[in-house]
Parts: C-alpha cells; sequence; structure tokens
C-alpha cells in the first residue's frame, strides 16, 4: 500500500515537474499576413519553435466548428488561407499545459493584395512566355488594324464638343 | 497526323551553370550538360530540383553565371533574339501561354514576331494546326479548349516558329494516358533536338534519347533510359520510382502486363 502511494506520489511530482518545466517559458504566436495566406509561427519565449504543435481556426462568428485545424511544423509555423474577411480566431496548444490564442483581422486589402499578386504572377508568366516568342513590344496581328484616318476623325468630332465646353465655359 | 518537321536541330551546351533567386539559397549549382543535335533529352527530379529554372535559362528568360550555347550562339544579352528563333519553349501551364482572342492569332504571333508576312503566318498556322491535330480549330476561343486542346495549342505555338530546339516544361502532367500516349508521338516525330524536364518518368522514359536526373540542383546521373531505369535504389532515393506504383497495382490482382 505504501509504495503504491509512494509511485503515485512519484507520478504526480513528475508531471508537476514536466509541467513547471513547461511554464516556466510561456508559448507566443507570431501572426504573419502573406496574402492569400495566414502564416503563424509558434515559439516559447526565448524563440524555441514549438514543433507540431496543435493548431485549430475558427472562422469569424464560429466558437466550436473550426475551418482548419492541424499540426504545426517542425519549426512551429502553420498556414491558413482565410476566404472572407473579419475577425479570425487561432488556437495553438502545445499539449503541454500551454495554450494561447490569437485574433487575426482579415480586411477587405488582404484579398485586394492576394488579387494583385496573382494578376502580377500571371502577367509576369504570360510576358514570359511572349518574350520567348520573339515579342518585342509590339502586337503584330493577323488582320491589318481597323483604325483608319476617318475613325479617328469621328472620334476627334465626339470629344470636340467637350473639350470646348471644359476650355471655355464661363 | 502526319509527322512534324522543323528546319534543323541544334545542340544545347551547359557549362558550369549557378543561378539563385535569393541571394545564398542556390537553385542551379553548377550545372553541365551537352546535349547533341537532334536528341530527345529528358531532365527528370523532384519538385523544387530546379528544372524548371534551368529551362529558363535555355533562352535568356533567366540569366546566371556560367555559360548557355544553343548551337554555336553563346545565350546572352546581345543574342536574344537570335537565340528566340532557336529555341522554343513549351511552358506546363498552356494558359501562360495562350493569351490572343483565337488559336489563329496566338499560333501566328511568334511566325509575325519573326517577320512574317500575314499569308506566309497564316499558311504555316495552318499546317502546324493540322500536325497537333486542331485542324478547324483557327476560329475556337482558345481557353474555351480543353486541357488537352490547349497543351497542343501551345505546342502548335511555338512549332510555327519551326524552332531548333524545343524545350517542354511538364509536358505530360494533368494529361490522361491517352493524351500522354499522343504527346509522346508528336514529340518522337520533332526532328528538333528535344529537351523536356518531367517529374513523370514512364512517358520520359518512352520518349528520351538520354536522360539526367536533377536533385537538389546539381546533375546526380546522365545516363540512357535503360540505365537510368536499371538503378531503382537511385530512383527511390530521388523519388522517381515508377516499380512501386505498379507493384501496389499488382498487389491488389490486377495483371497490368494482360493485354
Amino acid at each position: 500500500m505504501t509504495r503504491r502511494l509512494l509511485a503515485v506520489a512519484g507520478l504526480v511530482l513528475a508531471a508537476g515537474f514536466g509541467a513547471a518545466a513547461a511554464s516556466g517559458h510561456g508559448l507566443d504566436v507570431e501572426v504573419r499576413l502573406h496574402s492569400p495566406a495566414v502564416v503563424l509561427r509558434a515559439a516559447y519565449s526565448g524563440a524555441e519553435a514549438v514543433a507540431y504543435a496543435a493548431v485549430k481556426i475558427y472562422a469569424p462568428g464560429a466558437s466550436t466548428v473550426e475551418f482548419q485545424s492541424g499540426n504545426a511544423d517542425a519549426s512551429g509555423r502553420f498556414a491558413f488561407v482565410p476566404d472572407h474577411e473579419g475577425e479570425w480566431r487561432a488556437v495553438v496548444d502545445d499539449e503541454l499545459g500551454h495554450r494561447e490564442e490569437r485574433l487575426i483581422s482579415i480586411g477587405r486589402d488582404f484579398f485586394a493584395a492576394g488579387l494583385v499578386l496573382r494578376g502580377w504572377k500571371r502577367a509576369r508568366a504570360v510576358q514570359s512566355a511572349m518574350e520567348a516568342r520573339g515579342f518585342d513590344g509590339s502586337f503584330p496581328g493577323l488582320r491589318p488594324s481597323c483604325l483608319r484616318p476617318r475613325d479617328v476623325l469621328a472620334a476627334a468630332a465626339f470629344l470636340a464638343p467637350f473639350v470646348a465646353v471644359r476650355m471655355f465655359r464661363p | 497526323m502526319s509527322e512534324l518537321r522543323t528546319r534543323r536541330a541544334a545542340g544545347v551546351g551547359i557549362e558550369d551553370l549557378v543561378f539563385a533567386y535569393e541571394k545564398r539559397r542556390p537553385v542551379l549549382r553548377g550545372v553541365s550538360l551537352d546535349i547533341r543535335a537532334g536528341e530527345r533529352f529528358g531532365i527528370l527530379g523532384p519538385s523544387g530540383a530546379g528544372k524548371s529554372t534551368l529551362l529558363l535559362h535555355l533562352n535568356g528568360l533567366l540569366r546566371g553565371e556560367g555559360r548557355v550555347r544553343i548551337g554555336d550562339v553563346a545565350v546572352g544579352p546581345g543574342t536574344l533574339a537570335e537565340v528566340r528563333r532557336k529555341v522554343g519553349l513549351v511552358f506546363e501551364n498552356p494558359d501562360d501561354q495562350l493569351f490572343t482572342p483565337t488559336v489563329e492569332e496566338d499560333v501566328a504571333f511568334g511566325p509575325l514576331n519573326l517577320g512574317l508576312d500575314r499569308e506566309s503566318a497564316r499558311r504555316r498556322v495552318r499546317a502546324v494546326l493540322d500536325r497537333v491535330g486542331l485542324a478547324g480549330f483557327e476560329g475556337r476561343n482558345p481557353h474555351h479548349l480543353s486541357l488537352g486542346e490547349r497543351k497542343r495549342a501551345a505546342l502548335a505555338a511555338v512549332l510555327a516558329m519551326e524552332p531548333e530546339v524545343v524545350a517542354f516544361d511538364e509536358p505530360f502532367s494533368n494529361l490522361n494516358p491517352a493524351l500522354v500516349e499522343s504527346l509522346t508521338r508528336i514529340i518522337t516525330g520533332l526532328d528538333a533536338t528535344v529537351v523536356l524536364v518531367s517529374q513523370q518518368i514512364l512517358p520520359a522514359l518512352a520518349v528520351c534519347d538520354r536522360i539526367a536526373v536533377l536533385l537538389e540542383g546539381k546533375i546526380a546521373r546522365t545516363g540512357t533510359p535503360s540505365e537510368i531505369a536499371a538503378d531503382r535504389d537511385f530512383l527511390r532515393a530521388a523519388g522517381l520510382d515508377f516499380r512501386s506504383l505498379l507493384e501496389a497495382v499488382r498487389a491488389k490482382g490486377i495483371d497490368v502486363n494482360q493485354e
């Protein structure tokens, strides 16, 4: 009986020491917005990465069903791609007694940045492909240009009254 | 489908090519290759090995340290126009290559840039579309075609320039077996020098005369398809072991050799 009591006491003490060792340094979560993704990095204060920390992501307004869940990588990193604006919530847990919650504000500008980035990447790819086919800035076409002198005259006649009003209004 | 003909073939020489997108993280770390004129040469390797980066050096879209030569022309700032006449680059994603409202205009873009008059360019477009099995597609919008058709349209756009070297970036990706087979026939029918980079070893083994395996920016091995395929330990280490998949199929009792 005494031996069993000692064993249990030993286990409790060991668990207490483990928790104390883990709680000796707090858990920090760094949030970086890399549109279209959000990248989290979990580290103990002192910068030691929290490898394979459990991460749960909740969409704005959702408190129980997570949008995404999984584990950070060996460097403590985890990424997700939000699909709408609002306050997103990330819960990082090292499963050793440390848990950290972060609110991440995603605005319209975040998605605009992603759109611009994707557009720029695509434009670069298309430009490379055009240059590979000898593109030098001019667009030779199979059909002759449709713009004839009388088209230019018609456009000038159409615009003239507006220019006149702009220049000579009282 | 008739055999594709280009005017002539040129060899490709690459010496000690080093390239990095970011300082201190080189993607290519001293690549040297000698590809003979008319040869079909495969460059295999896992994702991130530097295959596509290497390909972009062939027509000067990227410039690293070292030397790249197409035939007897060194790739450099002063020779880009000439080099791009010699090297046709077929991109992995045809949507990066096709940008005009009709297939005809897209395929004609290269020949017109070469200085061909409109009528000659039209003739060349018709001939090359016929050769890749897209006769009658002249007026179609490239972005309304299936992926296989878009890949062939992108190939036609390159072949219309009659290049001496045709470089393919992942030509077999996302294609069903019939389309892969059809593309291997087209590639084998080219009499230009072919350089293709791929993660898919089986079609590359079928098409290429020689294969180099690129690992972490370095050529790890060069050999004939038989030599490369025979070294299973090496293929496994390079992430290119195709037999394990066949074995998994056989393990389910399916006879893959059945006629």
